[in-house]
């Protein structure tokens, strides 16, 4: 006996991320973005000069994560 | 950008704002955060978050709160009011899934003939950047101030 399922019944539901803080998910969006943007070059965006992408964050710059909400 | 939006709080230098989603059936405290990327100067992320219960968040892809349309040109407007304050910077925008990315590609095509002549929109795909076109796919988007 074969059963044919709708195309909703077949769609796998998508699991939801649940994360204790909103910095949390924050950081996790933000990681997904450098991910993303790893090797990319911006200078499109910002003219000629701008340094490819790399996640490698340099010692002298200011980390951007331990801001405050 | 002339739909409905809803009322703003902003926090963190214009870095941080909040709203409520609005429905007959619940509220949802909703948070667009800009985040710099580090090591990508004048670059920050948008990301739009869920507070549920308890300050437990989520990246929910739909909240079924039947006001997408409000949702999204209240994000708009948090863009707008951050680029205002940051006319240098360029924000990152990828969606959470492929259906959310093919939801902000229809909002850009639908906006972009209002604000191409001051925004400057970038499409992504396969690490490529190129001017945003529209019947284009893209991974993501970057969107900054259009310079003079």
């Amino acid at each position: 006996m074969s059963t044919t399922l709708k195309k909703s019944e077949r769609r796998k539901p998508r699991e939801v991320v649940y994360y204790p803080t909103t910095e949390a998910c924050v950081q996790a969006k933000l990681e997904l973005a450098m991910k993303s943007l790893e090797g990319v070059d911006l200078s499109p965006i910002f003219g000629p000069g701008y340094e490819r992408f790399t996640s490698k964050t340099p010692p002298h710059s200011p980390s951007s994560l331990t801001e405050k909400e | 950008m002339d739909l409905e939006f809803y009322p703003l709080t902003v926090k963190n230098h214009y870095r941080l704002f909040e709203f409520e989603s609005v429905s007959e059936h619940k509220r949802i405290l909703k948070r667009v955060v800009f985040r710099a990327i580090p090591s990508a100067p004048e670059t920050y992320n948008l990301a739009l978050i869920d507070v549920l219960e308890d300050n437990v968040t989520s990246d929910i892809e739909i909240s079924n709160n039947a006001d997408m349309p409000k949702v999204m040109s209240t994000v708009i407007r948090c863009l707008l009011r951050f680029l205002d304050h940051y006319p240098a910077a360029a924000v990152y925008i990828a969606g959470n899934s492929p259906s959310r990315n093919r939801l902000y590609r229809a909002i850009i095509s639908r906006e972009f003939p209002k604000v191409k002549d001051f925004l400057e929109i970038y499409g992504m795909s396969y690490r490529d950047i190129e001017p945003f076109r529209l019947e284009t796919p893209y991974d993501s988007f970057l969107i900054k101030r259009r310079t003079l």
